[in-house]
């Protein structure tokens, strides 16, 4: 029988795998640019409605982010700062909570829990108006 | 003595939870929302496959169960985002497009009781007096190409007169146009 793996072996594997998503959306947002709009995906709210979502633009405001426009980020998707620093916040919390998880500088249960409930907080903050947005439906 | 976990199951475990959180971020981006239901689904099937690995090899069940519970919520959110969307798009379209002709209607029997003129005529009078003032406008740039061998500062105030003139030709083109009562 092999040893007992459950969360802890898994968490190393999880924190890389998201660390790796994390900065291929960062190359994703370098590579295609506002200037030459090449983004390869449009929005099908705008398409169809005529009318754009809070999502719009969001593609084009992380291009400027990369690019160290904040302001030309910011009038692209005003939400586009926020959910940038989700991915970004998330990317050195993937390195650091593997970090510590491989040094035992905490119980692993107690840094899985606090893992979840900073990333869950942290999402609902950064995406709350594309959240509150599906609701708009009801 | 309780019996030891093994790690069935867990590779498609993790592979789910991975995708079902992407799928998640996916769902509620309204632009590509209906695209997360791939890879919720994708994450459903590779959960319930780890599930009845880890079931069969005594395997840990945490990750699975957290990559179950995941991928659901995902390609639930992407379902209602498809089916909300479509509702919305053969009611609201309907309605959006009644009430764009009933404005339109309103625009027009609102010109035609204030200007006493049929709005379709009073387009096509703009639309005549557009293409005499492109007629002019061409002339103009016309006569400017001919200046072109004089001097800078010649040409510019040659350029600045020319420029005021179809201004002000304009600006009174517009005045007579709009001015139909």
């Amino acid at each position: 029988m092999k040893k007992i793996p459950g969360w802890f072996d898994a968490y190393h594997r999880i924190n890389m795998i998201f660390a790796g998503v994390i900065v291929m959306i960062f190359i994703y947002s370098g590579f295609f640019s506002p200037q030459q709009d090449n983004y390869p995906v449009k929005c099908v709210h705008k398409e169809i409605l005529g009318k754009p979502c809070p999502s719009c633009g969001l593609s084009h405001s992380f291009s400027e982010i990369v690019r160290g426009n904040f302001e030309k980020a910011r009038e692209w998707n005003p939400n586009g700062v926020f959910i940038f620093f989700f991915f970004l916040i998330q990317l050195f919390l993937r390195i650091l909570a593997s970090f510590v998880y491989a040094r035992k500088l905490i119980p692993a249960r107690w840094l899985i829990a606090i893992d979840i409930s900073v990333s869950i907080l942290l999402f609902l903050y950064c995406f709350r108006y594309l959240i509150l947005f599906l609701f708009t439906f009801f | 003595m309780e019996e030891q976990k093994t790690s069935a199951g867990q590779g498609l475990g993790v592979a789910g939870l991975v995708v079902g959180i992407l799928a998640v971020i996916l769902a509620l981006i309204p632009c590509i929302g209906w695209i997360a239901i791939i890879p919720g689904v994708i994450a459903l099937a590779l959960s319930l496959v780890a599930f009845s690995q880890a079931n069969k090899g005594n395997g840990s069940k945490g990750v699975i169960i957290g990559a179950l519970v995941v991928s659901i919520i995902a390609t639930s959110i992407g379902l209602v985002q498809i089916v909300l969307f479509a509702a919305v798009t053969s009611e609201g379209g309907g309605h959006i497009r009644n009430k764009i002709e009933k404005v339109a209607k309103e625009f027009e029997d609102e010109f035609e009781s204030e200007y006493g003129k049929d709005f379709e005529k009073a387009l096509e009078d703009v639309e005549e007096s557009l293409n005499e003032i492109d007629e002019d406008m061409r002339e103009t740039m016309e006569k400017l190409e001919e200046d072109i061998e004089l001097s800078d500062d010649e040409k510019a105030a040659k350029i600045g007169k020319a420029a005021g003139k179809a201004m002000k030709e304009f600006m009174k083109e517009m005045e007579d146009t709009t001015d139909t009562k």
